[in-house]
């Protein structure tokens, strides 16, 4: 009886560790086909090429091969690798978003980060009113990031003098990023026609123009926090149940969610500050692993940032692949593909999935 | 025994006629409130004298400055009739929907209405496409939106109908319809040419300065039916709040329940957004406001949101008219003014009303 049981908990484990390696799997496969495009490479050739470049192969110079490596280099992996990281960060930040505040609309923009990010790059782009002195693509930068964390911060301080449950929080949070989307409208809708294009364009975030240099920031921060998450996982377990229970089985609720929230703050202002406010993937991936392989959160944070991480390259490798010129944004293109996918799972998946909240 | 049932009974008395006594002072502030956003504008006409000049045309009286009279009948008593009534249905969607999902994010919108009408907004604007044909312009954006904002509602239906009616399955649902459809339209709006983009973008913001007299009859009827059907809901909402089996083993029929709030709610819902655009805020935040004061009990909570959404929408309104002549968007106005007095009252409330 008992070894029975054992047996289907290790089996129970082993799914949830298989869900993982599956899609790490898919991650290195798609990476292969997104560095495809465009070349006439075999795929064997290309991950070749990408393990010589590694090893520290040199190539003769303006060679064709020396090309080749130069475009997948230089062109298309700083790419996936802001890709790779901005899904696994986003998405993490849903699941924590979701287990901490108990609700499944939660997101990682639920404290009004994206709508700070989105004033301080449209004041830039629009009124050229910047933090910085720094020009251009930058200023934008700089001010995206720095504006992104005042919503945070009025949270945090905010959180100080009300009965912190997670409804006021979340309540906060929208209030304040209803006052700066409202702030970002006034200056679009009084800005001219071009303009307000541009603006739009940096709103619906894509991963165009990235380059390696601003990979390591983003790095730095989504490592350290998914670390941080990764390690205290059970403590999200005991957030859903509440905070009287997380309170009463040992857990300083309230403290924790501020910790958390400072730390996924930071770590998605880093990330939009460089891309644009990227939807859809922080609130849908933790949810379609949920369905998967259930929601003990110590498995939920880990393969959720591995789906995440595949679901944006994926969509990214489709908004490349329909063309290569005109640039698709690749948020679009994951919402078209992902919601209908995403709905499915919801009409098929067998048990009661959505009694956890 | 008896004195302190005698007791509990004057309590609960005082508790309930503090409740009646919120939502009608809160209707004769918006009657207040409604004369003064009457003589807002550019063209300068007294307080008292805005209710005189409504008073004599309704009554047939001929009015002695036919300018004064054209103005307030036909551009200001519109704008102003159709800023309470979308301040009401919208207020009322935002309750009932957050009692009826359990969640105090949930507003009038959380079923993808707003991003089904921005889609049949932005065909219509961006590509000339109706689903009536031969109609363009300003009827065709309005018909599409209001079909197209109906089409997320029914998939949400298709759903319960297969699936069990917990919150959290009908709000993921609700999502993943609601990015099909904004998906589309911000690809719509990429493509666009900036000037079409300009349009489409102000649609969204929502504006009620494109209401006129033809238009205001059918929001009407929508609204109302919406809140005395809504309000005869309330019972049961107050029983679904308590969780699906404990309102099953109540006796309420949580599927049908469920169906037909929302139902009711898409309709009112999109009839004024058809109209006004997307006005945000008011749905989500109103009801909150509400419940600070007089609690989460529906059978107030609903007449008291219709009264306050309308007082907000009417006060907003005028703010906004006042604010600048260049058009500042009701909605904007709304989150600028009402989000941090919302935090505000969200720091002062004694304890929280969300338990």
């Amino acid at each position: 009886m008992n070894g029975d049981m054992k047996e289907e908990y290790r089996r129970h484990i082993i799914r949830k560790f298989l869900f993982i390696v599956v899609c790490m799997a898919a991650i290195v496969l798609v990476v292969g086909l997104s560095c495809n495009i465009g070349q006439d490479l075999s795929l064997a050739e290309t991950y070749s090429l990408i393990y010589n470049h590694i090893i520290g192969v040199t190539y003769l110079e303006r060679s064709p091969i020396w090309w080749q490596d130069y475009f997948i280099w230089n062109s298309v992996m700083p790419r996936l690798a802001v890709a790779v990281i901005a899904g696994a960060s986003l998405a993490l930040g849903g699941t924590v978003m979701q287990s901490m505040m108990a609700n499944p609309l939660a997101e990682p923009y639920t404290t009004g980060i994206a709508s700070g990010a989105c004033f301080g790059a449209v004041a830039a782009i629009v009124a050229g009113v910047s933090f910085s002195t720094i020009a251009g693509q930058y200023g934008i930068v700089t001010n995206a990031f720095l504006f992104s964390l005042i919503p945070a911060f009025m949270i945090i301080a905010i959180s100080r003098y009300v009965d912190a449950t997670p409804a006021t929080l979340v309540l906060v949070g929208t209030a304040i990023s209803y006052f700066f989307n409202a702030m970002v409208t006034m200056l679009m809708v009084t800005t001219d026609a071009d303009t307000l294009q541009a603006a739009y364009l940096w709103q619906v975030g894509s991963l165009v123009g990235v380059t390696w240099s601003d990979v390591p920031l983003m790095l730095t921060v989504t490592a350290v926090c998914s670390v941080f998450v990764l390690y205290t996982a059970r403590n999200l377990n005991l957030m859903i149940l509440g905070d009287n229970s997380a309170k009463s089985l040992g857990l300083n609720a309230g403290q924790y969610r501020i910790m958390c929230m400072l730390m996924l703050s930071v770590m998605v202002a880093s990330i939009i500050s460089f891309t644009g406010i990227i939807g859809f993937v922080g609130l849908v991936s933790p949810h379609v692993v949920r369905m998967i392989i259930g929601s003990d959160n110590r498995f939920v944070a880990p393969a959720s940032m591995v789906a995440g991480a595949l679901m944006l390259l994926v969509a990214d490798l489709l908004a490349r692949s329909v063309s290569v010129t005109s640039e698709i944004p690749v948020g679009v293109v994951m919402a078209f593909i992902g919601s209908p996918i995403f709905l499915m799972l919801i009409l098929f998946q067998k048990k009661g999935y959505g009694e956890v909240y | 025994m008896d004195e302190g049932f005698q007791r509990f009974r004057r309590e609960y008395a005082s508790r309930v006629s503090r409740k009646i006594l919120f939502a009608v002072l809160i209707l004769v502030a918006s009657f207040l409130v409604f004369g003064l956003t009457l003589s807002v504008g550019e063209y300068n006409i007294g307080f008292i004298e805005s209710y005189q000049i409504v008073f004599d045309h309704l009554m047939g009286i001929p009015v002695s400055d036919r300018m004064k009279d054209l103005i307030i009948w036909d551009y200001r008593l519109p704008r102003a009739v159709m800023a309470a009534l979308s301040g009401s249905g919208l207020a009322i969607g935002g309750a009932v929907m957050q009692s009826a999902l359990r969640n105090p994010l949930a507003e009038p919108y959380t079923m993808g209405i707003s991003s089904g009408a921005s889609l049949g907004a932005a065909l219509s604007i961006i590509c000339g496409v109706c689903v009536v044909p031969a109609l363009s312009g300003e009827p065709a954006t309005v018909i599409n939106s209001f079909v197209f904002s109906l089409v997320p509602v029914a998939v949400i239906m298709l759903v319960i109908r297969f699936k069990k009616t917990t919150p959290t399955m009908m709000i993921l649902s609700g999502i993943a319809v609601m990015y099909v459809f904004s998906a589309v339209t911000t690809m719509l709006m990429v493509l666009a040419d900036p000037t079409s983009l300009s349009e489409i973008y102000q649609w969204r913001v929502g504006t009620l300065g494109k209401a006129t007299w033809g238009n205001i009859p059918l929001v009407a009827v929508f609204v109302a039916l919406g809140i005395v059907s809504l309000w005869a809901l309330s019972r049961n909402l107050n029983v679904l709040m308590t969780g699906n089996r404990s309102a099953t083993s109540l006796g309420v029929d949580t599927r049908r329940l469920m169906m037909m709030s929302l139902v009711i709610v898409a309709l009112v819902t999109s009839a004024i957004v058809c109209f006004t655009g997307t006005i945000g805020f008011v749905g989500l935040i109103v009801p909150h406001l509400v419940r600070i004061f007089i609690g989460s009990n529906n059978k107030y909570l609903i007449p008291a949101s219709a009264c306050f959404g309308a007082l907000f929408l009417l006060v907003m309104d005028s703010v906004a008219k006042v604010a600048g002549s260049t058009g500042l968007p009701v909605g904007v106005i709304c989150a600028v003014v009402g989000g941090p007095t919302f935090i505000y009252i969200l720091i002062k409330q004694k304890k929280s009303a969300w338990r």
